[in-house]
C-alpha cells in the first residue's frame, strides 16, 4: 500500500471486514470519508479519483459517491459542470466494456447507473441525441456493446420498471421517459437490437444474449412491430435451433415476452399466426430443445469446492449442464406461454358472442362469421401444439410443472364447451384421453435410488442418504398432487374416458407379478384419485365402473404389494372405497388380514405402519357393525401390534408415503418433537370395536381391561421413574412412555360414551383407574408443559366419557394443576377448563366453583403486575394495535404475551360464570373477589384493544350487575358507580377514545351489547341518569350538540337499536378514529356532523374511565 | 474466499454469502442461531455489516459461509451495495408478517445483482412461526419471474433454517446431491412452529408455483 494516499486508504480500511484493521483506524478512516462525502467538491473528486486509483474498492466508492451526488445535484449544477460529468462519464462508458480501460462489471453496472441517472435529467429536452450517440458507438466494437446493454437495463431496473416499487413521482418519471423513448428513438434501438444479434450471435453468444436479455425487458411497453418483425424473429429462430444453450434460452425469453403481450384476442391469434411459431413448438413433441429426455438430476462430478467461484469476472458461470437444463425449462415456458395465450384468445372471442347472446344482443353475420373463424383458428393452433406439450409433460420435472397450469385452464375450458353444448367432440375427447395418459406417465414415481425399501439402510451412516432421498421423494409427492388435480379436472369433463384409462393401468399393473412397484401405485392412485367425491352410481357392485375396480382389488394379489408405496396406496385406496366394502362384507376378511398383517401395521416400513394404523382406525369406525362377527379375530390380530407400540419409541413422523402425507419441515430441526404419534390410532380402533353397544357386558368389560390395565400399569410403573431422572435422558424417555400411556387411554376411552359407562357402570370405573393416575402427573412433573397439556385434555375427554362422575375427581385435579408457582400460562390454562366445566355442567358444578373461583380470581390478579396494562394493548402483536405502524411499536415480550392470554382466558371464565347461572361462585365470595373481577371487567370493557374481549366483558358486565340489582338490597353506592363507571366510563366515554374501528364486525356486535347494558342501567338509575348525563359527562366529551340530544333522547326511551346507532355515530366521532371509516359512514347525519366537530375535539377521555 | 484476518482451515472451501433485505426482518437473529449468539428478544439495528463464519459438514466434507450480515436500514448504511462486492451467493430476507418487507425485495434483488452477477440466491419468509401473517404463501411470486430458490423460514423456531444454506452449497459446489451430514448446532428453538398450520402453508406454495404470475405491467395494446 506504499503508493496509496490518504484518501485510498480511507477508502480501503472502511471495506475492510477481515479485523485485520484497528477499530480505531476504522473509525477514524470513516469518518474520514464522510468528510470527503459532504465536501462540496466531492463530485470532482470522484471523477478524477475513479480513473486515477488502481483499487476497485475506490473506484466502486467514487462512482457511488458519484451516483448519490449526480441523483441529488445534477440539475443544480452549473451547464459548464455538467457538461464536464456527461463528457466524463461518456468517456468511461465508451472504455469500460473492453480494451486496457475494461472494468469489472459491477463498476460498469454501476457507471451505466450514474449515467442514467444523467439521462433521466436531461433526456429529450437537454439531450436528445442521447440514445443516438448510445447507437452511434455500437460500431466501436464489443465494449461498447456490452455497456450499450447495462445502461438498456439501467433505465429499466432505476426508471421505467414498476416492479421495483416506486413513489408516485417515480411512476411519472417511468411513463414519462416510457413516452420520450417511443417518440424518440425506439425505432433506432429496434434496428440495433436486431443489428447486434446478427452480428455477435456466433462470435460473441454472451454479448448477444446480454442484448436479448435488454430486449426482452422492453416488450412489454414498445410497438410490437420494433420486436415481431422479418429481421429479429427469423434470428430468434435460428438461435433457439442452433444457438448455444445460453443464448437459445434467452431467445425464447424474447418470444415468450412477445406472444405474452397484452393485446386484443384477435390481434393476439394474428400476431401468434405471423410469427410462425406455432409449427416450431409443434417439432417439440420429440422432445424440448436442450433436453436430455425424461432422467434424474445428475450429479455433477466436480468434488472441488472451488470449482464455482462466480461472482466477479466475465465467466458465465454454470456448466453446460446447467445451461441445458435452463434452456429446457426456457423452451417449456414457451411452449405453456403460447398454448396458455392461444387459449385465452380463443375464450375471449367465445365468451364475448356468449355474453352478447345472453343478454339478447344479435350479432351480425359478419362478426359472427369472423368469431367463428377465430375459435376454429385457436382450436387449430391449440390441437397441433398438444402433443408438444404433452411431451413436455412426459419428460417430468421442473418443466412439466410449468405446462400444468395450460392443461388445467385447457380442461377448464372444455368442460365449459361441454356444459353448453351437452358434449364434446370426439376430436376433443381424445385430446382428453391423451392428456390423462400423458399425467399418469408424468405421476409415475421415477425409476431411481429413491425407491430403495426404506428398511434396507438401517445404517446409521446411511441416514442421511435417506434424508436427501426422502427428501427427494417429497419433492416428487408435491408434483404428483398437481398432476392429480388436472387428472381428476379432465376426468370430470371426461370420466367414461378416465375409468377406461384407470381400468387399463389397474387391468395391466395386476395382469403380471413382475409389475414394477411405481406401475402398481400408479394405477391404484389413479383409482384412489377418481374416488374422492365419485358419484353414486359409480360405486354399485356389479354396474358401477370404480365399485367393480375397487372390488377387483380389493381381491387381487397385488403385484409388488410389500413395497412401501404400493402397500400405503393399496390401503389408502381400500379406505376411499369403504363404502364398496360395506355393500360387498365378502371383501373384508381379504382386506382385515392386509391392515393387521406385515403389509399393513406390521409393514417394516415405520411410516407405512404409522399411516394404517389411522386408515385402520377410518375402516373401524365406518364398519363397527359389519366388523361385529369378526371382533373376537380382529383384536386377536390387533393385540401384537398394540403391545409393540407401547414397547417402541415414537418414530420420526416424516417422510412421506406414497404422497398421501404433505411433507413439511421434514429436516427442520425442532419440529419433529411437536409431531403426534400417529400410531395411536390403532388404540381408538380397538376402543371403537370394545365400545360397541352390542357386546355382552361380561365380555365388554373383560376385553376393555384388557386394553386398559397395561396402559394404567405403565402409567404407574414410568411416572416414578419419570420424576426421579427428571432433565436426563432416561428420565424422559419414561416422561415419554407416560406421555403415550395416556395418550393411548385417551385413545381407548373414545369408543365409551357417556350412555355407555352409565349403563355399565363397570366400564367407568376401567377409566376412572386411569384418571386418578393421570391427576397425579402435574404434581408429579411440575416442569413438563406438554404432559401437564395433555392431563388436561385428558379431563376434557374423560367428561365427555364419565359425565357427572367426574366432578369428584375434580378437586384433586384442580389442585393438581394449580401448584402454588402456577405462571400465567398455568392459571390461564386452568381457567380455560373451568370455563368449559361450567359450560358442561352448569349448577352442578357451583359448590365447587365457590370454593375454586376466588383462589383463581386471587391468582390473576397476584400474577398481574401492578401497573398492568389492562388495555392489552403491550400484549398484543403491534399489527393488532389499531393506529400504530407495526415498525414502531416493540414487539410484546413473551411474559407480556403470556399475561395478555391469561387476562383473556380470566374475561372468558367470568362470562361463562355469567351465563350459565354460576354467578354465585362470584356473589358469595368473600374477600373481594366481586370488586376485583368487577374492576378487571369495567377496566377491559373501556379500555381494550380487541373488540371482541371488550364485548365478552360487556357481556359479562351486563349479567353480573343484573344479579347485583337482582339481590336482597344493593350495596350502597350502586347507582352512582352504574353512573359513574358503568355509563359513563364503559358505554360512552371509551367509545369517544378513538380506538375503535366502526367499519369492524366485532365493533358492531360490541356496540349492541353496549347499547343493551346502557339501557339496562337508564332503567336502574331512574331519575339520576338525565342530570348526571347532562351536566356531568356529556359537557366532557367532544360530541357535537345534535349527537348530545340523540343520544340523551335514546337513552330516555331505552331503545335499544336507535341507541347503537348514535353509538356508532360517537365512534365515528371520535378524535383518533381511522379515517376512512368517518369518509365511507359519511351518509349518516350523524356522522356528517361528528365530522364537523371533531377539529377541536381533543378531551382525554381516560379520566373518564377511572 | 478467505479473508485475511479470519482463519478458513485448509482445504475447507469458503464462500462470501450476503445477507439482505429490510431491516427488522431478522436477519441477524438469523445469523446468530448458528452456534454462536442466542437469540435476542430486544430489536438492534445491525450498523453497517458483520462478518459471521458459519461452518457446515456436507457428504464431501466441510465448508464455511462467511456470512455478510448487512444493515437493512438506511441509515445505518455505511458501504450499502460496496459490501456486495465479491459476494458469491446472497440471502435476501423478508418478514411475512410485513407486507412492505416483500415489497422491498425486488429492490434487493436489483442492487445486489447490479453488483454480483449470476450468483445464485435464495429468497427466505421469515417468521412464518407467527400467527398473524400477512404475506401468504400465494403472493409470493418474485421467486418465480427471477428464478431464485424461495424457502419459508422461522428463524426463532429453527424452522427450515439449513435449507437455505443447503441450496447455496449444492449450488456453488455443483453437486445437486450434496447433503449435510452433521446436524447444525443451533441454539435450541424458541417457540415450536404449529406443523399443522405451516404444512397448509407448504400446501399453499404448492399450488401457488402453478397459478399464473400476476401481470405488472399497465400499458395496454401496444400490438
Amino acid at each position: 500500500m506504499d503508493q496509496t494516499d490518504d484518501f485510498e486508504k480511507a477508502v480501503l480500511f472502511s471495506f475492510d471486514q477481515s479485523g485485520a484493521v484497528d477499530v480505531n483506524i476504522k473509525a477514524h478512516a470513516a469518518a474520514y470519508c464522510e468528510e470527503v462525502r459532504r465536501s462540496a467538491d466531492c463530485w470532482q473528486l470522484c471523477l478524477q479519483r475513479f480513473s486515477a486509483s488502481s483499487f476497485v474498492e475506490v473506484r466502486f466508492w467514487c462512482l457511488q459517491m458519484l451516483h448519490e451526488m449526480m441523483r441529488a445535484r445534477y440539475p443544480s449544477l452549473e451547464p459548464e459542470q455538467r457538461r464536464l460529468v456527461k463528457a466524463t462519464v461518456m468517456a468511461w462508458m465508451r472504455a469500460a466494456g473492453a480494451g486496457p480501460g475494461q472494468q469489472p462489471p459491477f463498476l460498469r453496472n454501476k457507471i451505466a447507473q450514474v449515467l442514467v441517472c444523467i439521462v433521466q435529467v436531461e433526456f429529450p429536452e437537454q439531450w436528445p441525441t442521447f440514445f443516438t450517440e448510445l447507437v452511434a458507438l455500437l460500431g466501436g466494437g464489443e465494449g461498447p456493446v456490452d455497456m450499450f446493454c447495462r445502461v438498456l437495463v439501467a433505465i429499466d431496473e432505476d426508471v421505467v420498471s414498476l416492479d421495483i416499487p416506486r413513489s408516485p413521482g417515480g411512476v411519472r418519471a417511468s411513463m414519462a421517459l416510457k413516452d420520450a423513448m417511443r417518440e424518440h428513438c425506439l425505432a433506432e434501438l429496434g434496428a440495433a437490437w436486431a443489428q447486434l444479434v446478427a452480428t455477435y450471435g456466433q462470435a460473441r453468444p454472451d454479448l448477444a444474449g446480454a442484448v436479448l436479455g435488454a430486449v426482452q425487458r422492453y416488450v412489454p411497453w414498445i410497438d410490437i412491430g420494433l420486436v415481431a418483425n422479418d429481421k429479429l424473429v427469423p434470428l430468434l429462430f435460428a438461435l433457439l435451433g442452433e444457438g448455444p444453450p445460453a443464448l437459445a434460452g434467452a431467445a425464447a425469453d424474447v418470444l415468450a415476452a412477445i406472444v405474452a403481450k397484452r393485446m386484443d384476442a384477435g390481434a393476439k391469434l394474428a400476431l401468434v399466426r405471423q410469427l410462425g411459431i406455432i409449427p416450431l413448438l409443434a417439432q417439440w413433441a420429440v422432445g424440448l430443445p436442450g433436453g436430455r429426455g425424461a432422467r434424474e438430476d445428475q450429479v455433477n462430478g466436480s468434488g472441488d469446492g472451488d470449482a464455482v467461484n462466480k461472482g466477479d469476472g466475465d465467466s458465465d458461470g454454470g456448466t453446460d449442464g446447467d445451461d441445458a437444463d435452463e434452456l429446457e425449462l426456457k423452451c417449456a415456458q414457451l411452449l405453456a406461454t403460447t398454448a396458455g395465450e392461444v387459449l385465452e384468445a380463443w375464450k375471449k372471442v367465445e365468451n364475448g358472442v356468449v355474453s352478447l347472446q345472453a343478454v339478447g344482443l344479435s350479432i351480425d353475420a359478419e362478426a359472427g362469421a369472423e368469431a367463428s373463424a377465430a375459435c376454429a383458428a385457436a382450436t387449430a393452433l391449440i390441437a397441433e401444439l398438444l402433443p408438444a406439450v404433452l411431451a413436455a409433460l412426459r419428460r417430468g420435472g421442473d418443466p412439466a410443472l410449468l405446462l400444468t397450469p395450460f392443461l388445467q385452464a385447457f380442461a377448464g375450458k372444455l368442460k365449459g364447451a361441454a356444459k353448453r353444448t351437452g358434449g364434446l367432440p370426439e376430436t376433443h375427447v381424445s385430446q382428453l384421453r391423451a392428456l390423462m395418459e400423458a399425467v399418469v406417465d408424468c405421476a409415475r414415481f421415477p425409476a431411481d435410488a429413491l425407491l430403495h425399501e426404506a428398511n434396507s439402510s438401517a445404517e446409521p451412516a446411511d441416514s442421511a442418504a435417506a434424508a436427501a432421498s426422502s427428501e427427494a421423494l417429497a419433492v416428487v409427492a408435491e408434483r404428483r398432487q398437481e398432476l392429480f388435480v388436472l387428472f381428476r379436472a379432465a376426468a370430470r369433463v371426461a370420466p367414461g374416458e378416465a375409468y377406461a384409462v384407470t381400468g387399463r393401468r389397474l387391468a395391466a399393473a395386476l395382469a403380471t407379478p413382475s409389475t414394477s412397484p411405481q406401475e402398481v401405485e400408479v394405477a391404484i392412485t389413479l383409482l384412489y384419485q377418481l374416488g374422492e367425491g365419485a358419484p353414486e352410481e359409480t360405486l354399485k357392485p356389479g354396474s358401477g365402473a370404480l365399485g367393480q375396480m375397487a372390488a377387483g382389488l380389493m381381491g387381487a394379489d397385488v403385484p409388488a404389494g410389500a413395497h412401501p408405496l404400493v402397500a400405503a396406496a393399496l390401503l389408502e385406496t381400500v379406505i376411499r372405497y369403504l363404502r364398496v366394502l360395506q355393500q360387498q362384507p365378502a371383501c373384508l376378511p381379504r382386506v382385515l388380514a392386509l391392515f393387521l398383517g406385515s403389509r399393513g401395521m406390521g409393514h417394516p416400513d415405520a411410516a407405512v405402519a404409522m399411516r394404517v394404523c389411522y386408515l385402520f382406525a377410518r375402516l373401524v369406525k365406518a364398519l363397527r357393525s359389519e366388523l361385529r362377527p369378526l371382533l373376537q379375530d380382529v383384536l386377536a390380530g390387533l393385540q401384537p401390534h398394540l403391545s409393540r407400540i407401547v414397547a417402541e419409541p415414537a418414530p420420526d413422523k416424516t417422510a412421506p408415503v406414497g404422497g398421501k402425507v404433505p411433507p413439511a419441515g421434514k429436516s427442520s430441526q425442532g419440529a419433529a418433537a411437536s409431531a403426534t404419534d400417529d400410531r395411536l390410532y390403532a388404540f381408538e380402533a380397538a376402543g371403537l370395536l370394545v365400545g360397541g353397544d352390542d357386546l355382552p357386558e361380561a365380555q365388554q368389560v373383560e376385553a376393555a381391561a384388557a386394553l386398559l390395565r397395561p396402559l394404567l400399569a405403565r402409567m404407574e410403573a414410568q411416572l416414578p421413574a419419570a420424576a426421579a431422572g427428571a432433565g436426563t435422558p432416561g428420565g424422559r424417555a419414561a416422561a415419554a412412555a407416560v406421555l403415550q400411556a395416556l395418550e393411548a387411554v385417551a385413545r381407548v376411552s373414545r369408543g365409551f360414551s357417556l350412555a355407555l359407562t352409565t349403563r355399565r357402570p363397570a366400564l367407568g370405573d376401567l377409566l376412572a383407574a386411569p384418571l386418578v393416575a393421570a391427576i397425579r402427573i402435574p404434581g408429579a412433573l411440575p416442569g413438563n408443559r406438554v404432559l401437564r397439556g395433555r392431563v388436561i385434555s385428558f379431563l376434557h375427554r374423560m367428561v365427555e366419557c364419565l359425565g357427572e362422575r367426574l366432578l369428584g375427581t375434580l378437586p384433586a385435579a384442580l389442585a393438581a394443576l394449580l401448584p402454588a408457582a402456577a405462571d400465567a400460562g398455568e392459571v390461564s390454562d386452568v381457567a380455560a377448563l373451568l370455563q368449559q366445566l361450567a359450560t358442561r355442567f352448569r349448577a352442578v358444578l357451583l359448590p365447587l366453583l365457590v370454593k375454586v373461583v376466588p383462589e383463581v380470581v386471587a391468582r390473576v390478579h397476584a400474577l398481574l403486575p401492578a401497573d398492568w396494562d389492562w388495555s392489552g394493548a403491550a400484549a398484543a402483536p403491534p399489527s393488532a394495535v389499531a393506529g400504530v405502524p407495526p415498525a414502531a411499536a416493540p414487539a410484546a415480550s413473551e411474559e407480556a404475551r403470556e399475561a395478555g392470554d391469561m387476562q383473556r382466558a380470566y374475561y372468558a371464565l367470568l362470562l361463562s360464570l355469567a351465563t350459565n347461572q354460576l354467578a354465585p361462585a362470584l356473589l358469595q365470595a368473600p374477600g373481594g373477589a366481586l370488586d376485583a373481577a368487577l374492576e378487571a371487567l369495567l377496566r377491559g370493557a373501556a379500555s381494550h384493544v380487541d373488540p371482541v374481549v371488550r364485548r365478552m366483558c360487556v357481556q359479562a358486565l351486563r349479567r353480573l350487575l343484573a344479579e347485583v340489582a337482582a339481590g336482597p338490597a344493593p350495596p350502597p353506592g350502586f347507582q352512582q358507580f352504574l353512573l359513574e363507571r358503568v355509563v359513563g366510563g364503559v358505554c360512552v366515554g371509551a367509545l369517544a377514545t378513538g380506538r375503535l374501528d366502526a367499519r369492524d364486525a366485532a365493533v358492531a356486535a360490541l356496540l349492541g351489547d353496549l347499547a343493551g347494558l346502557l339501557a339496562d342501567c337508564a332503567g336502574r338509575c331512574g331519575d339520576g341518569l338525565g342530570p348526571y348525563l347532562r351536566q356531568s359527562l356529556l359537557p366532557a366529551l367532544p360530541l357535537p350538540p345534535a349527537l348530545q340530544e340523540t343520544l340523551l333522547r335514546d337513552i330516555e326511551v331505552r331503545d335499544v337499536r336507535a341507541l347503537k346507532a348514535s353509538l356508532r355515530a360517537v365512534v365515528l366521532a371520535a378524535p383518533g378514529a381511522p379515517p376512512n371509516s368517518r369518509v365511507r359512514s359519511s351518509a349518516a347525519s350523524a356522522g356528517r356532523q361528528a365530522r364537523a366537530a371533531t377539529p377541536s375535539a381533543s378531551a382525554d377521555s381516560g379520566g373518564m374511565v377511572s | 474466499m478467505a479473508l485475511p484476518g479470519q482463519n478458513t482451515p485448509d482445504g475447507v472451501p469458503s464462500f462470501k454469502l450476503v445477507l439482505v433485505g429490510d431491516g427488522g426482518t431478522g436477519k441477524t437473529t438469523f445469523v446468530k442461531r448458528h452456534l454462536t449468539g442466542e437469540f435476542e428478544k430486544k430489536y438492534e439495528p445491525t450498523i453497517g455489516v458483520e462478518v459471521h463464519p458459519l461452518d457446515f459438514t456436507t457428504n464431501r466434507g466441510k465448508l464455511r459461509f462467511y456470512c455478510w450480515d448487512t444493515a437493512g436500514q438506511e441509515k445505518f448504511g455505511g458501504l450499502r451495495d460496496g459490501y456486495y462486492i465479491h459476494g458469491q451467493c446472497a440471502i435476501i430476507m423478508f418478514d411475512v408478517t410485513s407486507r412492505l418487507t416483500y415489497k422491498n425485495v425486488p429492490t434487493w434483488h436489483r442492487d445486489l445483482c447490479r453488483v454480483c452477477e449470476n450468483i445464485p440466491i435464495v429468497l427466505c419468509g421469515n417468521k412464518v412461526d407467527v400467527k398473524n401473517r400477512q404475506v401468504k404463501p400465494k403472493q409470493v411470486t418474485f421467486h418465480r419471474k427471477k428464478n431464485l430458490q424461495y424457502h419459508e423460514i422461522s428463524a426463532k423456531s429453527n424452522y427450515n433454517y439449513e435449507k437455505p444454506f443447503l441450496y447455496l452449497a449444492r449450488k456453488l459446489v455443483g453437486d445437486a446431491n450434496l447433503h449435510f451430514v452433521e446436524q447444525v448446532a443451533l441454539a435450541p428453538p424458541e417457540v415450536q412452529i404449529d406443523l399443522a398450520q405451516q404444512q397448509a402453508y407448504e400446501q399453499q406454495l404448492a399450488e401457488a408455483a402453478n397459478a399464473p404470475l400476476p401481470d405488472e405491467d399497465d400499458d395496454l395494446l401496444d400490438g
